[in-house]
């Protein structure tokens, strides 16, 4: 494995009738990490990953993927499950899971072996026969995220690869990505579900209305943001925590509370103001979480987002 | 292009269809199907008796001895003439209850009634429990008329096997075209052509149909997501043809054996054929006609496999689909009933021109040629032109595809899908 990076886009412009659905994005993801691709609904992320792999032309800019600048020659060293994802209803899952190895180059019969190995390691070697469409949601779920590693890739894209699935199972999953980045496969893992980035990730990209927003280490990038939230638990009347002075923004859980404070406040200061308007129970200043992070930087333009997102989407369709 | 991905989509495609259940039902019974009214209209004009014993009641016209003679050696059904009576009209009256109760205790199985008759010199009924077998109502009725012939002609120095000849006066027919001249009826040539017209219609719609549903369902299901980050929408759509073609080819040589077993030997098993009809099943290998066929069939199923995987992929729901429907079966609906005016007119200037036209050439020129053949020149210039749009068809959807296949939402209108085309 070199240094050099996995995923290189430079100045990466894509548009949909002159909408700029990736605005000049530079991304660059070093081999073997697990790398966060974050941004909210619309934000770019889908079209961004269907351009790096070479399903959509760049309108301007360039993408390097494995040391290459054409991503379709490298395409079969690349895994990807994406957010929307389906099986053939009829087809039998082990068929189903050797053809999705085929079409990433392995040969028919090394394809079917992976297959029946796969399914015996997610439980499900005594169904292989069985159609598709008699699967739960999460059994097709686990049998998708085998089909965009059963190649053994380089770099695995998964978009939202916990949506739907229960404890057991999205645990089950985490053992499943860890064990791939462990064989040296680099991991992109796009998602909105900030605690699995936060588990998981070592670096992030935050993407907002096509614009990169935030790059970077995700330690590097909490303790930039510097110790400003207060957490509390409290008990008090509804609105109590409204207006205070020295705190930016407020997200109120009901029992307990995590205060982001403005730049130029004092902690004692706020702390007094609650002593006297709730029951505190608790608190401390930590670092803000990734959530907090990245509501700052899209959260306020919530009603804007959704509106390029729904515009995105009407170009598209 | 990497033919390996494309073959691999062209498998698990070409699988997907040949195990469909539908694709089992239509490859077996077609050809059962289409063969069934010869086989039918076979088994109806087939005198399925046993044996049947005749009785031959003469009242006065003295023929009855003739008439037994010109009853021997029927080969179509196997007739026994039990014997002869001959009766004045009186004692005939007399005797019908009898006859008509022999015949229904089944001692015999009917009568021939000879009368004399002014005009017709003899007046002949067929009285039987069963009257309704046209084999066998032929059969008598041209004996019988011989008879009645012979005696009318005699003495009159004309020869009756003329003269009967002469009644049957036939107008002859010969297809003159450039691979040679045929000799032939208009009925094998409509029988055929209508034949294989709609095996055409129906295959291609058919493949058109499942084209557009197995693409909708890797839409709505988003497979179609997981299989685009593997392969080019090009190589997607060539390896769905591909395998559609595979499918197509082999329900092809299904029915082309499946024809050759019912022409070989079902037909002459049921004793079906030449006299009993007028139909030719054989007359469909013709090696020149299947060639063409074949041809066609593979260049019309290609062409409208595209077209309806345009437009379904378009489409997010199958509802979607269905509304589109109406405008995409036209062209192939249009070409069959212009097949019938091929039949009545295949010469005129119209046939010709229709047959040029790309979507209608699968089923008109294949008219064409089988009813009247048109010069060479014409075949393989519709064959070109057609050839020429299918591809021109299939490059234009690689570049929609990577559009319109990972479409969601509603169904783009068509100034942007011919935005999509400039773009792309």
């Amino acid at each position: 494995m070199t240094n050099d990076p996995v995923l290189r886009t430079r100045k990466l412009v894509k548009e949909f009738d002159g909408v700029r659905a990736v605005n000049e994005l530079d991304l660059e993801i070093s081999a073997g990490s697990i790398f966060g691709l974050l941004g909210p609904n619309g934000s770019g992320k889908t079209t961004t990953i269907r351009t790096c792999m070479g399903v959509y032309i760049p309108d301007s800019g360039s993408v390097t993927l494995l040391g290459s600048d054409d991503p379709l020659a490298v395409r079969d060293r690349v895994g990807y499950l994406p957010e929307e994802r389906g099986l053939y209803p009829k087809m039998q899952v082990v068929e189903q899971l050797a053809f999705l190895g085929a079409i990433r180059g392995l040969p028919q019969g090394e394809a079917t072996k992976r297959a029946r190995k796969w399914l015996d390691r997610l439980d499900l070697g005594d169904r292989g026969k069985s159609a598709t469409e008699e699967f739960s949601k999460g059994m097709q779920q686990k049998v998708q995220f085998a089909a965009s590693v059963i190649h053994e890739p380089e770099i695995v894209i998964l978009d939202e690869p916990f949506t739907g699935l229960d404890p057991v199972n999205t645990r089950l999953l985490k053992e499943l990505i860890l064990e791939q980045r462990n064989r040296g496969c680099t991991i992109i893992l796009s998602t909105h579900r900030m605690e699995q980035v936060e588990a998981m990730c070592e670096e992030i990209a935050l993407i907002h209305r096509g614009d990169l927003v935030l790059r970077g280490g995700v330690k590097e990038i909490r303790a930039e943001s510097g110790s400003n939230t207060l957490a509390i638990e409290y008990e008090g009347p509804p609105g109590a925590l409204d207006g205070l002075p020295g705190v930016a923004q407020v997200h109120d859980s009901g029992r307990s509370a995590r205060l982001q404070m403005a730049a130029d406040a004092e902690t004692q200061q706020i702390v007094r103001t609650l002593l006297d308007r709730v029951q505190l129970h608790a608190f401390s200043t930590e670092q803000p979480s990734i959530e907090e992070i990245f509501l700052e930087h899209v959260g306020h333009g919530a009603a804007a987002i959704s509106e390029t997102g729904e515009l995105v989407e009407e170009v598209q369709a | 292009m990497n033919f390996q991905k494309v073959f691999t989509i062209a498998r698990r495609e070409y699988l997907a269809r040949v195990r469909n259940k539908w694709f089992v039902i239509m490859t077996l019974f077609l050809p059962v199907l289409m063969t069934s009214p010869v086989l039918i209209g076979g088994l109806i004009t087939r005198a399925d008796v046993d044996e049947l014993r005749l009785l031959i009641v003469d009242v006065g016209t003295g023929q009855a001895g003739a008439i037994q003679e010109a009853l021997e050696d029927i080969e179509s059904f196997s007739l026994t003439v039990v014997g002869t009576r001959s009766l004045t009209a009186s004692e005939f009256e007399g005797a019908q209850e009898g006859l008509r109760q022999s015949v229904l205790d089944e001692e015999i199985d009917g009568y021939l009634l000879i009368e004399p008759d002014e005009e017709l010199g003899i007046r002949g009924r067929y009285l039987a429990r069963e009257t309704g077998n046209l084999v066998i109502l032929g059969t008598l009725e041209n004996r019988v008329r011989s008879v009645a012939l012979e005696s009318y002609l005699e003495g009159s120095g004309l020869d009756p096997e003329r003269v009967n000849s002469l009644v049957r006066w036939d107008l002859e027919t010969t297809q003159i075209s450039a691979e040679g001249d045929e000799e032939g009826g208009f009925e094998r040539a409509y029988f055929s052509t209508f034949m294989l017209a709609m095996v055409l219609y129906i295959t291609v719609l058919m493949a058109g149909q499942q084209m557009g549903n197995s693409i909708i369902e890797e839409k709505s299901s988003r497979l179609i997501e997981l299989v685009l980050g593997a392969v080019t929408a090009t190589e997607f759509m060539s390896g769905k043809i591909l395998g559609v073609l595979g499918a197509a080819l082999t329900q092809l040589l299904a029915w082309i054996g499946l024809g050759l077993v019912i022409g070989l030997y079902a037909l002459p098993m049921l004793a079906i054929g030449g006299e009993a009809s007028d139909f030719d099943l054989l007359s469909f290998f013709d090696p020149g006609l299947i060639f063409y066929f074949a041809i066609l069939f593979l260049l019309g199923y290609v062409f409208y496999s595209v077209l309806f995987a345009v437009a379904a992929s378009t489409c997010s729901t199958s509802e979607d689909f269905q509304q589109i429907q109406f405008p995409l079966n036209m062209p192939v609906i249009l070409s069959l009933f212009f097949v019938f005016y091929v039949i009545t007119n295949p010469g005129s200037t119209m046939a010709r021109i229709v047959s040029f036209f790309p979507p209608a050439t699968p089923l008109v020129m294949l008219a064409r040629i089988n009813v009247l053949r048109p010069p060479l020149w014409e075949i393989w210039l519709s064959i070109l032109l057609l050839v020429l749009t299918t591809a021109a068809a299939v490059w234009l959807a690689a570049k929609l595809f990577r559009f319109t296949l990972l479409m969601t939402g509603k169904r783009p209108s068509i100034g942007t899908v011919i935005r999509l085309l400039r773009v792309a």
